[in-house]
């Protein structure tokens, strides 16, 4: 039986616009022009109890609108939601008691305060037993190794600490689903991973259900096994998070910075004229790869480096080995392609599988992909 | 799938039972969030001195200018405790229109939504925290000056008794008056004017400067009408110079401009709460 029940929903938004110059200003305040806005086109999907679901796209993409139309906070423009038997908008209040939500940009901790008063006034908020709340504020305190920070006034947490806290106060009233809009948005590396292991650990463990938006794809990678990519309103792809890895997130980019000139590990193709990584790939290790036909020189300039790996030619460990066999490496960063190259490949991609089936031309590369795997 | 009830952990109550705890520990709270800096609203009440020694010495000339003791009831000492109470309620008031118009914005109204309680009902119970850590701080700083000014007033047990109901309801007042505005946010780029009006309608016709029944007629008679007198007129003048049926007329007068009031509130909540657009999301 389906946690989540998503039919059809769409929210359109009605934004007054504003012409330039002190006449049209005038205009607009006498005559308003309005625009709208198709923020979320009609969507239908559903979640099955404890699924971990990453509900991405880039900016603008209508990720925050759907949270908070399952949320019951925004009132649809059409279609129909049914999330633990309820209808969010008309029955938001009740709804509330078993579920949870975090905004990564937004905080609920009070400022001057710390979180320790917060989570007792969610304690009553939320209408707990008091005793079974000790003992559940005792267990997250735990998990999320937060002991520390619970007298500490909120304005004087870092990101990642204030983050943990959030996330822990989120989960006080044992919601059996947990909305997490952008939940590692502004951390840094190491705040992220922990905060990625939390909510992994606090699934396994309790059998939550999460729903997840983000658009770093480090986050769907590593937390969540199910991805819906939703861009301009409409869901593009929902599918594993192995197919998504397997066929979208490959390329990894590898941000160096050597001891010695970036210049002596490259050599020029004669033929395209392109740079090119010349260092030999350790055979023992990966027999069958014997050159770093993957690898595409994205910049060199001094000391640094940047790569364009494809994991799936040629895997990051033995490239990096061999770089470290030629020389020092000082700093570096691997990072995923960003959300418009992932959305840019799934268009692309939706465009190539309508070929081979030959019912569609070159130009069709805006093409959904849903797939049931 | 079967609708599911409040979780494992909810504690089985009456509904009055968890709305009273739930909005006075909103109440507690917000005093303690205030608290962390009570120097600053300190500073602020310290106002209070500059404003009651300036009307102090304005109306120790006007009334030895008109060679009088007693102005339509009012000795100087009661006008200067009349000032120092009206004031103490009038610079008590935190800067709701503009939280409230900063939650809409920003959409941080997100999360007070997403909650098992009532906006309004949080709102009010966070604003009355944070009133009563000023309130309680300007009336200290404004009873030490009355009395080095004018030594002890000549309150009755009863205006004393009083006091604190009507001036409940004049924050109540203020509360509707300025969360509606807030709410104007939905609508309207900018709030802060509409709280301004407001804001100094209440100085002027609400009897801060003077009790109202000194004003000359037709003016008189129009502020008297109007609600501002309920917010600082007639909680002033019920501590300073009580009378009975002055005090039965002020509590009919609250409770209208209050029923009134929160119909108009929440007339502008129901259409706004359709309205939400979430702002940075």
């Amino acid at each position: 039986m389906s946690i989540i029940e998503v039919e059809a929903l769409a929210k359109t938004f009605k934004t007054r616009e504003r012409a330039a110059g002190l006449t049209g200003s005038l205009r607009s305040f006498i005559a308003p022009h309005y625009r709208k806005r198709e923020a979320v086109k009609p969507i239908s999907f559903s979640l099955e109890p404890g699924e971990l679901l990453a509900f991405i796209g880039p900016n603008g993409a209508g990720k925050s609108t759907t949270i908070k139309m399952l949320t019951g906070i925004l009132y649809p423009t059409s279609g129909r939601a049914n999330v633990l038997g309820l209808t969010p908008w008309q029955q938001r209040r009740k709804l509330s008691f078993r579920i949870a939500s975090v905004y990564g940009q937004k905080s609920q901790l009070w400022y001057h305060l710390p979180p320790q008063d917060t989570f007792d006034l969610l304690a009553r908020i939320y209408e707990l037993d008091m005793a079974e709340y000790r003992k559940r504020r005792g267990f997250l305190v735990e998990v999320f190794d937060i002991e520390e920070y619970m007298h500490t006034p909120a304005r004087k947490l870092s990101l990642g600490e204030r983050m943990r806290c959030e996330l822990a106060a989120a989960l006080l009233h044992k919601p059996l689903v947990i909305f997490l809009d952008e939940p590692t948005i502004g951390l840094d590396v190491i705040a992220k991973q922990r905060v990625r292991d939390l909510i992994g650990q606090l699934q396994a463990e309790e059998g939550v259900t999460v729903f997840l938006t983000s658009h770093d794809a480090g986050d769907i990678e590593q937390v969540c096994r199910r991805v819906i990519v939703i861009n301009h309103g409409e869901i593009i792809l929902d599918a594993p998070v192995a197919k998504l890895k397997r066929d979208y997130l490959k390329v990894k980019t590898v941000d160096l910075l050597l001891e010695e000139p970036a210049h002596t590990l490259l050599t020029t193709d004669t033929e395209s004229g392109k740079q090119r990584l010349s260092v030999q790939l350790p055979a023992s290790i990966h027999e069958e790869i014997q050159d770093t036909v993957g690898v595409q020189v994205l910049k060199a300039k001094g000391y640094g480096l940047k790569l364009a790996i494809d994991t799936s030619r040629t895997p990051l460990e033995p490239v990096i080995a061999a770089i470290m066999q030629h020389c020092h490496i000082l700093d570096m960063t691997i990072s995923d392609p960003p959300m418009e190259e992932v959305i840019a490949a799934i268009y692309g991609q939706g465009s190539r599988v309508e070929n081979a089936d030959g019912k569609a031309d070159m130009s069709a590369v805006a093409t959904p992909l849903t797939s049931g795997e | 799938m079967e609708a599911i009830g409040k979780g494992p952990i909810h504690r089985a109550r009456g509904v009055l039972y968890h709305s009273l705890q739930k909005y006075t520990a909103i109440m507690r709270v917000s005093i303690a969030n205030n608290l962390a800096y009570v120097m600053e609203v300190f500073f602020r009440a310290l106002l209070l001195v500059v404003l009651v020694f300036i009307l102090g010495q304005l109306w120790k000339t006007t009334f030895s200018i008109r060679g009088v003791a007693v102005l339509d009831g009012f000795s100087i000492s009661d006008m200067v405790w009349y000032l120092v109470v009206a004031e103490t309620i009038a610079l008590s008031l935190p800067q709701l229109t503009r939280r409230i118009d900063q939650e809409v914005r920003s959409g941080q109204l997100a999360y007070l939504l997403g909650r098992p309680c009532n906006y309004v009902f949080y709102n009010f119970a966070q604003y009355l925290g944070e009133r009563l850590v000023r309130l309680a701080i300007n009336g200290a700083v404004g009873a030490i000056l009355a009395l080095i000014f004018v030594g002890l007033p000549h309150f009755t047990w009863m205006g004393v008794i009083a006091w604190p109901l009507v001036t409940f309801f004049a924050l109540c007042i203020d509360f509707v008056a300025y969360f509606s505005i807030g709410l104007l946010a939905f609508w309207t780029e900018e709030t802060s004017s509409f709280a301004l009006i407001f804001n100094r309608l209440t100085l002027v016709l609400g009897g801060v400067l003077a009790p109202i029944t000194i004003f000359p007629e037709p003016l008189r008679s129009i502020a008297l009408l109007l609600p501002f007198s309920t917010i600082l007129y007639g909680p002033s003048r019920t501590l300073v110079h009580f009378e009975l049926d002055q005090f039965a007329l002020l509590l009919l007068h609250q409770l209208i401009t209050l029923v009134v009031g929160s119909l108009i509130l929440l007339a502008i909540y129901q259409v706004a709460i359709r309205r939400v657009n979430i702002n940075g999301g």
